[in-house]
């Protein structure tokens, strides 16, 4: 059976677990390069070997996406190892909850920090990369459609309280998938946002109240979500229940495949059928 | 073979005494990861790999690279005695030249105990018989001392009988080899020695003086070939390709002959040299550099003639006049060669080759040969093997 994705190189921000994992785990099915990316080097490192002992090819990139120097190690280890760049999902993000009175500064940048600005130095280091291969694509007479699709999340779209720091950034986020699009189109980058509803993760999965915390930077975050609110809020959707890491990955998919390459600067939701 | 193939990396750990150097594992990879850096390139890149040693059990070639990565790649190991590395670089450049591959890392490693070679397996036929009994039925053989001296020496010896020229024409090449080594950081024998000194060094074999003789070395050198294609994807440099190769073993000549010469490989390398000039369209005196097989000086001496570099019964003139060297006709050995460099056996070839890239790149630093355009590397082993190749600047 052809793979759809057979030698394409993908980077995907946040890949060591979780939904960015799936994304990874799913385009690597199809064929597909990988890169790597999560603070944690031995997830990364993890995730890269069980791509590599199904057959496929990865390498890692780890660190923090808010870097400085992050955006440029990232696309150098794509091209360094794989020689292309065909796909890039930024996915890299966790949440740092707060009602606007309690929310500091500090929670405030760090949010769009990792949400907005480190996709944003992402996508200006790949330009130039993209522009070149583009141009040389044209020159050959070939149309080659590259992807990108920015993670962002129904409290981007729809705003959610406790989380003003988080829903500005995924809204900013959507804009910047929009802007792109008009920039892109004429490379032949598609420019799309998958807005997450609920999921079941480590950041979602774990009991508010309890000690479940994340370390990014020296900060332990809580995570975790009150339970009743959790059962309040699978009632309203109309699937019945959250959704998986596998279906998340699956809607980052479909904008990474060929048959989506007359669509972009699209928000979708991936939230069952909610809102 | 339709693909030109090119060097794109190379990298190398300097030379160490045995005893005194890393473990294989640690040398070769860090030649491997000096050799992906200098291209430009993560190891995830490489599509094949060709290891090359001569002393070690099997496998040899994944122990390294596994400390460099685990990409599940094919790893090649490759053995043919002192032309192991330019074997390894054949097999390489012929994957990528039949368009199979794209990329190929080659490396050569040689962790070497101390005194001159001896044989491992003592229970078997030695594939060197035929060698053995062949010199035996010419000049004697004698089993009491080290091999290969006694095979060099004696083709020096013929060649001496020739042509009646000095036993210092050949000392001269070992103290050639040391000024040349001298501006090479990766060298092992680095101080300058006089004529006098080589000459009064304590004889190993016939007119072989120990300082004519290549030391037991430890080392590591690696390179990143590949095609056009993959250096266009990556954005690598082609400054430097490889414009022909060709490989020999030994025939008939090699064994009815009186000449020691022919038993060490004169002919392997003539017939290999005769075509990769054919192949790369140039001829000797089109080339600037050289990088030729000087395990000892009388085979300096002899691959002078085989390599077409000056013709036959003129090398020690070539010598006297100073066309061996710089500000002569060709500069042979500016790394030091296998006599000041040293000779770990399998990384010979590949050491040759990071030399040749360097002069080509213009990166050789003091030992930079001026207008450096075409290089040639001649790697042999007996037993026999020999490689050369025609290396091309192409900007």
């Amino acid at each position: 059976m052809n793979k759809k994705l057979e030698g394409k190189v993908a980077i995907v921000s946040g890949s060591g677990r979780g939904i960015g994992r799936e994304i990874a785990l799913k385009l690597a099915a199809d064929g597909a390069a990988l890169v790597i990316n999560d603070l944690d080097e031995k997830m990364a490192d993890g995730v890269m070997q069980e791509i590599i002992a199904a057959g496929g090819r990865a390498a890692t990139c780890c660190g923090d996406v808010t870097a400085a120097d992050f955006a440029t190690r990232f696309i150098d280890t794509a091209l360094t190892s794989f020689g292309r760049l065909d796909i890039i999902v930024n996915n890299a993000g966790y949440t740092w909850d707060n009602v606007i009175q309690k929310m500091t500064d500090e929670q405030w940048d760090a949010i769009m920090a990792v949400h907005v600005t480190a996709p944003f130095r992402i996508l200006r280091a790949a330009s130039e990369y993209f522009r070149r291969a583009a141009k040389e694509e044209a020159a050959q007479g070939v149309e080659v459609f590259r992807k990108v699709v920015n993670i962002s999340s129904v409290s981007g779209v729809m705003g959610n309280a406790g989380q003003a720091n988080y829903s500005a950034a995924k809204s900013a986020v959507n804009g910047l998938t929009k802007a792109l699009a008009k920039e892109w189109g004429r490379y032949k980058v598609n420019v799309n946002s998958v807005a997450f509803g609920l999921i079941k993760t480590r950041l979602t999965e774990a009991t508010a109240g309890d000690d479940a915390t994340i370390n990014i930077s020296g900060n332990e975050i809580k995570v975790g979500v009150n339970q009743q609110l959790m059962q309040n809020l699978e009632t309203l959707i109309p699937m019945g229940r959250a959704g998986t890491p596998a279906e998340a990955a699956g809607a980052v998919y479909l904008f990474c495949i060929p048959e989506s390459n007359y669509i972009s600067g699209q928000i979708v939701i991936c939230g069952g059928g909610r809102p | 073979m339709s693909e030109k193939v090119y060097v794109t990396g190379v990298g190398m750990v300097p030379f160490a005494k045995p005893s005194t150097s890393a473990s294989y594992v640690e040398m070769g990879a860090a030649a491997a990861r000096a050799a992906l850096a200098d291209a430009g390139i993560r190891y995830e890149a490489i599509e094949q790999a060709y290891a090359g040693y001569v002393y070690g059990d099997s496998t040899v070639g994944q122990a390294m690279l596994y400390e460099v990565g685990l990409t599940g790649l094919p790893i090649i190991n490759v053995n043919n005695n002192c032309a192991t590395g330019s074997t390894a670089l054949f097999l390489a450049r012929q994957a990528i030249a039949s368009g199979a591959i794209d990329c190929a890392l080659v490396i050569g490693v040689e962790q070497m105990m101390p005194g001159p070679l001896r044989t491992i397996y003592t229970d078997r036929p030695a594939p060197l018989q035929r060698f053995l009994d062949t010199m035996a039925g010419n000049r004697g053989y004698d089993p009491e001392l080290p091999r290969a001296p006694q095979f060099f020496g004696g083709a020096g010896q013929d060649y001496l009988d020739q042509y009646g020229i000095a036993p210092e024409t050949f000392g001269r090449i070992s103290v050639k080899a040391r000024r040349h080594a001298a501006n090479n950081p990766y060298a092992v024998f680095r101080t300058p020695v006089t004529l006098e000194e080589v000459m009064a060094s304590p004889t190993v074999f016939g007119l072989l003086t120990r300082l004519q003789c290549c030391p037991p070395t430890c080392g590591a050198a690696a390179a990143v070939l590949c095609s056009k294609r993959f250096a266009n994807w990556f954005n690598l440099d082609t400054g430097v390709a490889i414009a022909a190769q060709s490989m020999t073993t030994d025939r008939p000549d090699s064994f009815d002959s009186s000449d020691m010469r022919k038993l060490v490989g004169y002919g392997m390398a003539a017939i290999a040299a005769e075509r990769a000039y054919a192949e790369a369209g140039v001829g000797p005196e089109d080339i600037q550099v050289v990088e030729l097989h000087d395990c000892f000086t009388a085979n300096e001496l002899i691959s002078y003639e085989a390599l077409q570099l000056t013709p036959p019964g003129t090398a020690e003139k070539f010598i006297l006049d100073g066309d061996n060297t710089y500000g002569g006709k060709i500069v042979t050995n500016p790394s030091g060669g296998l006599l000041s460099k040293g000779h770990p056996l399998g990384a010979t070839g590949l050491a040759q080759c990071a030399e040749l890239t360097w002069q080509l790149r213009g990166q050789a630093e003091r030992r930079q040969v001026d207008g450096a355009r075409w290089g040639l590397q001649h790697n042999l082993g007996l037993g026999g093997a020999c490689v050369v190749t025609v290396y091309e600047k192409t900007n």
